[in-house]
């Protein structure tokens, strides 16, 4: 029992947690890889076919970096490219395992996006080497988000708030890990259907602008004092590959 | 308990945690640790808990604890309680021979585990150790019910096929006692 407590206090307090991360990280980054195509035919178009799928893997690893350094390129973001390596849910609590952590200057709050710039996630816990990003579905995440809303005809602002013409400020929380649902929206503001969605920049560590979906279905009842939202993320499912956004 | 066995035994418990956290082929619900625990507890039977438990409890609560966003203590504590519970009270109760019976305690022990997780991190949260907060909503109940279900089928799988090798091999020796 004393060696037990002994562990337990060097396992969580003195960082001896590294020794597993160092371990099973390889083995870990083995298994939860980008996919490959299945193969047949004989055995010497099958050497090549394997070679050939061993390229398409590296070719398909590189375009995605570089859709990741592309969207960095334009917004000058400051960011750091991690592995997803891992994901676990209990309790209703979904999160990911990514390959970076605090000595990359990784903190808790911070978003991570995949190679199109989109949302996916927010970090929640930091180690030395590695991180914990709960993805947007999650229904224990709140995020405070904007709906940029625009006339569809003149494509002007809607002037649903004198001082942020076509700005729509609410809540966004994940259900049943599929879809968004932004509420808290007071009545009197107009939403349009295939409006935008992004992030608003009240998060400690998140900055405005962050695109994270669209307007899908407006939901209004005549006794509710705020409208709801159902948003559909633009997020590329099972991402391997993600950016996160340092502050 | 050698030391040889103990070794081997923590490599396979930092094997199953790899794969539990890794493999995109388990779902995410499963818990390959808890699994390995409660086989481990229907194989010793009714009569002694063997070391080889506390061992997988602590060893596979602290890699579940490392990798989970809750705070240390959690997994370890709630694997430790519910083979207690489970020792004392269910197993009595199950004849581990039928498979069925074995699925109906494996049903009650996820539930027992769920349970203490549930207790322990609302504790915690009450003690400030923790920010997350497990809340009842219909969300919660449906990730239960998978968790329960998925865990319990496993759990009758696996030991089914243990069961059946130890059979195979009884017959094999039962043969050999016919050759010439």
């Amino acid at each position: 029992m004393v060696i037990a407590v002994l562990l337990f206090i060097f396992i969580f307090f003195l960082k001896g947690e590294n020794i597993f991360f160092n371990v099973l990280l390889p083995i870990q980054k083995s298994f939860y890889q980008l996919e490959a195509p299945s193969l047949s035919g004989d055995e010497f178009y099958r050497q090549l076919k394997i070679e050939n799928v061993k390229l398409k893997k590296i070719q398909v690893e590189n375009e995605v970096i570089r859709d990741h350094f592309n969207f960095l390129d334009k917004t000058k973001d400051n960011s750091v490219l991690a592995r997803v390596i891992g994901q676990k849910s209990v309790a209703g609590f979904k999160w990911l395992l990514l390959d970076q952590g605090a000595d990359k200057g990784i903190e808790p709050g911070l978003a991570v996006v995949d190679q199109n710039g989109v949302l996916i996630g927010v970090v929640v816990k930091v180690k030395d080497s590695v991180s914990y990003s709960q993805p947007i579905f999650d229904q224990h995440l709140s995020l405070a988000v904007d709906i940029i809303t625009y006339d569809p005809l003149t494509q002007l602002p809607l002037e649903n708030d004198i001082n942020n013409p076509g700005i729509v400020s609410g809540i966004i929380q994940g259900e049943y890990g599929l879809t968004l649902k932004m509420k808290y929206i007071p009545l009197d503001k107009r939403i349009n259907i295939g409006d935008a969605v992004i992030t608003t920049g009240l998060e400690d560590n998140i900055r405005w602008g962050i695109v994270i979906g669209q307007v899908m279905e407006i939901n209004k009842k005549p006794n509710d004092i705020f409208q709801e939202v159902i948003v559909k993320p633009l997020l590329t499912p099972n991402t391997k590959i993600v950016s996160i956004i340092l502050p | 308990m050698s030391i040889l066995k103990s070794i081997c035994l923590i490599f396979f418990i930092l094997i199953l945690a790899a794969l539990e956290f890794s493999s995109p082929l388990i779902p995410a619900e499963v818990s390959l640790i808890f699994i390995l625990t409660i086989l481990f507890l229907i194989k010793s039977g009714k009569d002694k808990i063997i070391k080889h438990i506390l061992l997988i409890s602590i060893c596979g609560g602290i890699l579940l604890d490392v990798y989970s966003i809750f705070s240390p203590g959690l997994f370890i504590l709630s694997l430790i309680l519910t083979i207690y519970f489970c020792y004392k009270f269910l197993l009595c109760k199950f004849d581990l021979n039928k498979s069925l019976s074995i699925f109906v305690f494996g049903l009650a022990a996820v539930l027992v585990y769920q349970v203490f997780i549930l207790l322990i991190s609302q504790f915690f949260y009450l003690i400030n150790l923790s920010d997350l907060r497990i809340s009842f909503d219909k969300f919660y109940w449906f990730a239960l019910f998978q968790s329960i279900i998925l865990n319990a089928l496993l759990i009758t799988a696996f030991s089914f096929v243990v069961r059946l090798c130890k059979n195979w091999k009884s017959d094999c020796r039962f043969l050999d006692n016919f050759t010439f």
